[in-house]
């Protein structure tokens, strides 16, 4: 997954009107090299993931004698190996870490939606001096690569943030929790969600804001009684953002764990999966994949109507 | 709160889901304090406080994972690292260290980053990957976009290729480690290679073979991006009238010369945002060789070095956190890569800001 930012600000634009579409379906029609091509490439592009699926039905033996479209050896030993343990042994079991990744999921994602809808409240709505540019800083922070960051936070997750021998931030108690990864993701993450947020927000009519202060309305009744409300759009847009981009991520659960199974997500699971069953065993490994893709996958293919929107919110101008 | 501390260590999964909920019932709770107290400003220079408070935890989040961080590593990366002698004991009138660390050592790390050999190459490697990955994913989207624009069932050909998005790089690497799978002893093999045996070519030991371990990988890469290039471009082309094209051809142009001068000129935009997002997340591109082990076949990119030579921390050569300013430094290279391209980003958003 790849966090997106668009720069352009704009809202999406309704792309086809009625007329037009029937003129390209009639246009479609007459175009056999267009429909072979998208017909090759859609097939090409789904063969990898069915190849995945129809393997991690298949027993030990008939993965090492034939290739996965003979459609051979099938059996659900697999799934039982990753799920509940086969012959008592759940070492292979990528449950617990199914439960890592929920722990992890739910806070990195209420957390940076909330302060990012409060970030952009003040940016779009409290007139002070020099908003604007703290809104380019915060958007200009999507610069730093995780790699940068990510080491320095674990320590101060560890220890606290020191200026020489004086505690400026005591240690949150978070270390050895899944609160270091969660807490390194909702950092991570607000430069995007501040900038959806704020681009949401800037498209409601002042003149609600306004009437709703002569009435006598304060911020923080604004903020909670309307302005809550009509960000359920952009709060389900960056929701599954940032739901498909911590549960796929590797990095931060690999370095923010530091290897810790009790807190590592089910990434970092599978990715050691495939390193220690290189040698043997290794036939459990599609299964435990299949397991850790179609979670993210259904929450995709439900809600893609909201994603594509967060996605196309400002990139398409004309 | 040892019920607290006891939920949060817990090994069992309802502890461990019961922690996350409790920490997000926690927070709105300071969130609802914070607004109350938001109310509560006195009326003198109210506005500006007000909103000071509603920045506050944005600048907190922000301060701690990525302000800070930033002037940390930096640092980090221009230090020297703590030296300790090796296999010393400390004990009373013994001094194990020779180095106490943290000395200006005139770019020693980045020295180093440009000589090593496997930091070259990791570096090599990178730029590879940011010279293709981005341009081929963006061709292949452009093309199927282009492509299912005027055919029935358009939605589900999107769907079809937007589905390895959802997908992470692990699965990715799995679900293409069994593409690549070199043939058994009891003849199985990976689709790629039995398709080459069928035209008499191969076998190739794709996630081994040192001299392109790279590419392939770039491939998996090009999979699972070009599903985004599809769905915004795919937009991008649906917004250009149609009456345009139509009067082009009708001037006489062919299909080809319609895309060529209309379609593409008309789509630049977009077509610039699909690079450079593709490009920044290429830059970091670390699962995808990590989960393929490539580094060990000469596949190594400068996030994933940065990733081993943090972990190699105190086993250097010299005993001592040395890995972990080392690795500091490759990941300062990383971020001074992205710079441009999210300069470029600023640019245009401020751009459009003024334009409205």
């Amino acid at each position: 997954m790849t966090a997106v930012i668009n720069p352009t600000g704009a809202a999406p634009v309704d792309p086809v009107g009625p007329e037009k579409s029937v003129a390209r379906v009639r246009r479609g029609l007459t175009n056999p090299v267009s429909s072979g091509l998208a017909l090759v490439i859609g097939v090409v592009w789904t063969i990898p993931t069915v190849g995945l699926l129809v393997q991690s039905f298949r027993s030990k033996s008939a993965q090492d004698s034939k290739g996965w479209w003979h459609f051979s050896g099938l059996t659900l030993d697999n799934y039982r190996v990753v799920t509940t343990g086969l012959h008592g042994d759940s070492s292979k079991s990528v449950l617990p870490f199914l439960v890592n990744s929920l722990a992890i999921v739910i806070p990195a994602a209420v957390i940076p939606i909330v302060v990012a809808a409060l970030a952009s409240y003040a940016l779009v709505w409290i007139d002070f001096r020099g908003r604007d540019w703290i809104y380019v800083g915060i958007f200009a922070l999507q610069v730093v690569p995780l790699q940068v960051a990510v080491v320095p936070l674990l320590r101060f997750v560890v220890s606290g943030a020191h200026l020489g021998s004086v505690t400026v931030i005591p240690k949150l108690g978070l270390a050895g929790t899944v609160g270091a990864v969660w807490l390194a993701h909702a950092c991570f993450a607000l430069p995007l969600a501040v900038f959806l947020m704020h681009n949401f927000m800037s498209e409601i009519p002042r003149d609600l804001l306004e009437a709703a202060r002569i009435d006598g309305a304060s911020h923080g009744q604004i903020f909670r009684q309307i302005m809550l409300p009509l960000l359920r759009p952009a709060l389900a847009a960056f929701g599954i953002f940032q739901f498909l981009w911590v549960w796929n991520d590797l990095f931060v659960g690999l370095v923010m764990s530091g290897g810790n199974a009790d807190i590592s997500p089910i990434t970092v699971k599978i990715a050691g999966l495939v390193g220690s069953t290189a040698g043997q065993g290794g036939e459990v490994v599609p299964a435990a994949a299949f397991v850790s893709i179609i979670i993210p996958v259904l929450v995709f293919m439900a809600l893609q109507r909201y994603f594509v929107r967060g996605l196309l919110a400002g990139s398409v101008k004309g | 709160m040892h019920w607290l501390y006891d939920l949060a260590h817990s090994h069992k999964a309802g502890g461990k889901l019961m922690f996350a909920v409790i920490m997000v019932a926690g927070f709105l709770a300071v969130i609802g304090l914070l607004l109350l107290l938001i109310d509560r400003v006195p009326r003198r220079g109210r506005e500006k406080v007000q909103g000071f408070l509603f920045l506050l935890p944005a600048i907190f989040l922000l301060g701690i994972g990525l302000i800070g961080p930033i002037f940390k590593t930096l640092l980090s990366s221009l230090t020297s690292a703590e030296v300790v002698k090796k296999l010393c004991v400390p004990r009373p009138g013994h001094v194990c260290l020779i180095d106490k660390g943290g000395a200006w050592n005139n770019f020693a790390h980045y020295k180093w980053a440009f000589t090593d050999s496997d930091s070259l190459q990791a570096l090599g490697n990178t730029l590879r990957w940011v010279v293709i990955a981005p341009i081929v994913a963006t061709v292949v989207g452009l093309a199927y976009a282009y492509a299912i624009d005027k055919i029935r069932g358009e939605a589900v050909a999107k769907a079809l290729v937007f589905l390895p998005t959802a997908i992470s790089f692990v699965g990715a690497a799995v679900i293409w480690g069994l593409m690549y799978q070199q043939p058994s002893q009891n003849g199985a093999s990976g689709l790629v290679n039995a398709l080459l045996k069928t035209i008499g070519l191969g076998p190739i030991n794709f996630p081994t073979d040192s001299k392109h371990v790279t590419y392939w990988m770039i491939v998996v890469m090009i999979w699972i991006q070009a599903g985004f290039a599809t769905v915004l471009l795919s937009a991008a082309i649906k917004a250009v009238p149609a009456e345009i094209t139509e009067a082009a051809k009708i001037d006489g142009a062919t299909e080809w010369q319609a895309f060529r001068r209309v379609t593409i000129p008309s789509i630049r935009p977009t077509l610039i945002v699909v690079l450079i997002t593709i490009s920044i997340a290429t830059l970091k591109i670390f699962d995808l060789v990590q989960t393929f082990g490539a580094d060990k076949y000469g596949g190594d990119t400068l996030a994933n070095k940065m990733y081993t030579t943090y972990k190699q921390a105190g086993l250097g050569q010299a005993a001592g956190p040395l890995g972990e300013h080392r690795s500091s430094a490759l990941a300062m290279i990383i971020f001074l890569l992205v710079i441009p391209f999210v300069i470029y980003q600023v640019r245009q958003m401020v751009k459009a800001r003024a334009g409205t």
